[in-house]
């Protein structure tokens, strides 16, 4: 899972399916500059570290970003308790990022 | 169901369907995997689906859409809390090689806020994960408990 989550390209695909659950593989790509075999190959890593969930409807392959195996990690490290200070950490990183005009 | 999900979520168990089917229907079981709540489904299509919050109040309504044991179960899913229309869930059971493939899909009808699409994440995941594990250990663990967001 670490390897499959290790690749910036792979968490931009995880980032577009968290935006738009079930998407195709054609509209997962549109205006990213990836062909489809590439971004076919990362969907296969993704799909087998369980990240990514493929629901067929008739033709279509639909993509779903899956939380269970993050949330199994995070629920080993972080506590319930310390969740809420993460996040709040999380957000002050991304403000401070913004601020800077950089993105993660 | 023709429409396409709003969100999937998946583990594998090291168990066979019909235990996990077991643990999904049997509602003295549900406890242990649901944050303390107790699951009623009926048998049938048309019955009755409830949830059951710790103190015993009624936290989700709904009725028994598709039922096909092992392998699939679907509800109408209307919760006391967040004011949305009902949802459907579903959960399918499927065998995949030594292994089970459990998923559950959710079908909504309005825009879900953020924050009550997180606090669906973390919970089915911790769901997920307390019956993968009570499915392949056969050992149980005391409830977790899970406030909703404010």
């Amino acid at each position: 899972m670490f390897r499959a989550l290790a690749d910036p390209v792979r968490r931009r695909l995880l980032d577009r399916l968290r935006e738009r659950p079930g998407q195709t593989l054609g509209a997962l790509i549109a205006g990213l500059p990836m062909s489809r075999q590439a971004a076919s190959k990362h969907l296969a890593m993704l799909e087998a570290a369980n990240l990514v969930a493929v629901v067929r409807k008739g033709r279509e392959k639909l993509h779903y970003l899956n939380p269970v195996p993050i949330q199994e990690i995070a629920a080993r490290w972080i506590g319930a308790f310390e969740r809420e200070r993460v996040a709040s950490l999380v957000a002050l990183k991304q403000r401070l990022e913004k601020e800077n005009g950089s993105e993660t | 169901m023709d429409r396409k999900p709003d969100r999937v979520l998946l583990t594998f168990i090291a168990a066979p369907p019909e235990k996990a089917w077991a643990l999904l229907t049997d509602p003295d079981r549900t406890p242990e995997w649901f944050m303390g709540h107790r699951m009623e489904v009926g048998q049938a299509i048309g019955d009755r689906f409830q949830v059951l919050a710790p103190g015993g109040k009624l936290h989700i309504r709904g009725e028994v859409l598709a039922i096909d044991p092992p392998r699939r179960l679907m509800v109408s899913w209307q919760d006391s809390i967040t004011g949305l229309p009902p949802i459907e869930v579903e959960w399918l059971i499927e065998s995949a090689g030594e292994a089970t493939r459990l998923t559950v899909h959710e079908y909504h009808h309005a825009e879900v806020p953020e924050k009550w699409l997180k606090a669906g994440r973390e919970g089915w995941s911790l769901i997920l994960a307390v019956m993968k594990t009570m499915l392949e250990t056969g050992k149980s663990f005391p409830p977790v408990k899970m406030e909703p967001p404010q």
